[in-house]
């Protein structure tokens, strides 16, 4: 009888063992999601984080998408209805509509706002009058940045990688950044609808390649000069596919430039030598992407968060 | 009352006589046509709410009626549309690997798909490349994929093309998780119909954390993220 109780028991365990073991425990399944840790490439080394103080500013505006700063520090941004005016304290001066959503934003040095629209440019004063429409180059141009000095604007367009060279009236004079297959020129590189520009103090053209990862640098009239930058998951290095996605010079020709996937700010010297972090992909949420940037005449940065519908100001300490 | 008691017993058992029995089939097909006529009427009071998929038309000819949720929009499809398959949401996909290991068959039905508009043909692609690869080589340690079911293949300085051979992937989506993490997340993972033997209670749904898995009508099989998330 014990005997037979015995063989039951033993019979008994063994099948529970043997039913544990074929359908897999909960081990192995968290080891299954464990094993790429993407979060821990996220983190950000606090040690190059560079000390600023931070604002926020929330503009009446819905769904913004564009930032830009005037000489006066004045910030303006753009959304699906129109674009708002706010002093450098961030109060509220101004706003009008306009009837297509705004894509791409810059003040002139004469103080026209120049919009970017999907495919075209308008130009309005600041009281909303809208003074001129520009031609669209090309009817598959999708705009992403503008950038205006006192003699060109240049317009970036992410569907046909390249930068549209106009006059300051609207008069469209060539393209920047031509892919050249005799002379080895790849051209842009831009493999998502993030490609920015911005012109120097002394009116050249700095132009983003995300896909190339670097910045590349274009005298007025549209040659190259040099560029700057590599891909790498290192905080000195821009990650992912396609990065940076936006930037701002700063007065004294330093870069601010914006990151998406592993979401960073990050300053770089007038060399492209890194300087440090500004914020970390921990102070944004999950999918924040498309971190427009823009700095004031007094070297604060400013960082548009179009998710949470704010506009960040750091300052430094 | 044992009259009656009787004649429900006998109107259980079977009827009492020829006339009975066709009044109970009439009786059987005349409720079927109310539910019917019920069905059509509620999925028409549905469809007149703002977010109704008509806008309150019939449901002859409506764009929507394939993905319409009401529960008595079948009544309005076509037979053969009616039929429903298992297929894995992109939006919700978490990309845990468990499609890889629960799958019923030997070599899951799950397989990557690469959706070539949304692909930027990047030379650094993260789908293909390990994170921090030393060199952008197709060497084995340098790629993502344990099975290296991705080729990679160069189309003109600086792209290239990618694609997947689906009878070396074993759904573990190992290259969606980095691709959506680091690039423009045009690779995600479908089950392939082609493989699928649609079971009644799909086992990977089953074990799915993220409750990605649901029927979808047949005519309409695959679930994509639209273009136009291309991040």
């Amino acid at each position: 009888m014990i005997l037979c109780l015995v063989f039951i028991a033993v019979a008994v365990t063994a099948v529970i063992v043997m039913w544990r073991g074929l359908s897999g425990g909960k081990c192995e399944d968290k080891n299954s999601e464990c094993r790429y840790d993407i979060d821990a490439l996220k983190k950000t080394d606090t040690n190059l984080l560079i000390r600023t103080g931070v604002c926020f500013i929330k503009p009446s505006i819905s769904n913004l998408k564009a930032l830009a700063v005037d000489c006066s520090d004045n910030i303006y941004v753009g959304g699906n209805t129109g674009i708002e005016i706010l002093d450098s304290a961030g109060i509220r001066i101004s706003g009008f509509a306009i009837s297509e959503p705004v894509h791409c934003l810059s003040v002139s040095p004469y103080g026209d706002i120049l919009a970017g629209l999907k495919d075209h440019i308008e130009v309005y004063g600041r009281d909303g009058t809208r003074k001129a429409v520009w031609k669209s180059p090309d009817f598959k141009t999708e705009l992403t940045s503008i950038s205006a000095s006192s003699t060109f604007v240049f317009a970036a367009d992410y569907v046909n990688r390249i930068v549209w060279r106009y006059s300051p009236g609207g008069e469209l004079l060539g393209r920047v950044g031509d892919k050249d297959n005799a002379q080895r020129k790849t051209g842009f590189v831009v493999p998502s609808a993030f490609f920015d520009v911005s012109v120097a103090n002394d009116g050249s053209l700095w132009a983003a390649s995300p896909g190339q990862h670097r910045l590349e640098h274009f005298s007025p009239d549209g040659g190259f000069i040099s560029y700057w930058g590599k891909a790498g998951l290192d905080a000195k290095s821009f990650c992912g596919c396609c990065n940076p996605s936006n930037f701002a010079l700063m007065p004294d020709g330093s870069f601010v430039t914006s990151e998406k996937h592993i979401v960073r700010v990050k300053v770089y010297d007038p060399e492209g030598r890194f300087k440090g972090i500004i914020s970390g992909q921990e102070e944004w949420s999950k999918g924040a992407v498309g971190l427009d940037l823009a700095v004031d005449s007094r070297g604060r940065i400013l960082v548009l968060d179009p998710q949470a519908g704010t506009v960040r100001l750091y300052s430094k300490m | 009352m044992p009259g009656t008691c009787k004649g429900m017993q006998t109107e259980l058992t079977k009827p009492q006589s020829r006339r009975d029995f066709i009044r109970g089939i009439l009786r059987n097909v005349f409720l079927a046509v109310l539910a019917c006529f019920g069905g059509t009427v509620i999925l028409r009071k549905v469809c007149l709410k703002a977010d109704g998929a008509d806008h309150g038309k019939a449901c002859s000819g409506c764009p929507d009626l394939v993905r319409c949720k009401s529960p008595y929009s079948w009544l309005a499809r076509p037979v053969s549309t009616r039929r429903t398959v298992w297929q894995l949401d992109p939006a919700k996909c978490i990309q845990c690997g468990r499609c890889a290991t629960n799958c019923v068959l030997r070599i899951s039905a799950v397989k990557c798909v690469h959706r070539f508009e949304m692909c930027g043909y990047c030379k650094l692609c993260f789908g293909f490349f390990q994170p921090g690869a030393d060199t952008l080589t197709s060497a084995a340690e340098n790629q993502m994929c344990p099975t290296g079911a991705i080729r990679r293949k160069f189309i003109e300085e600086p792209y290239y093309e990618y694609t997947i051979d689906e009878s070396l992937c074993i759904g573990c989506g190992r290259c969606v998780k980095t691709c959506g993490a680091f690039g423009n997340g045009s690779l995600i993972l479908q089950v392939r119909h082609d493989l699928c033997v649609n079971c009644n209670e799909c086992s990977i749904a089953r074990n799915c954390p993220a409750g990605a898995y649901r029927r979808v009508p047949a005519d309409e099989p695959y679930l994509f993220k639209p273009a136009s998330q291309n991040t």
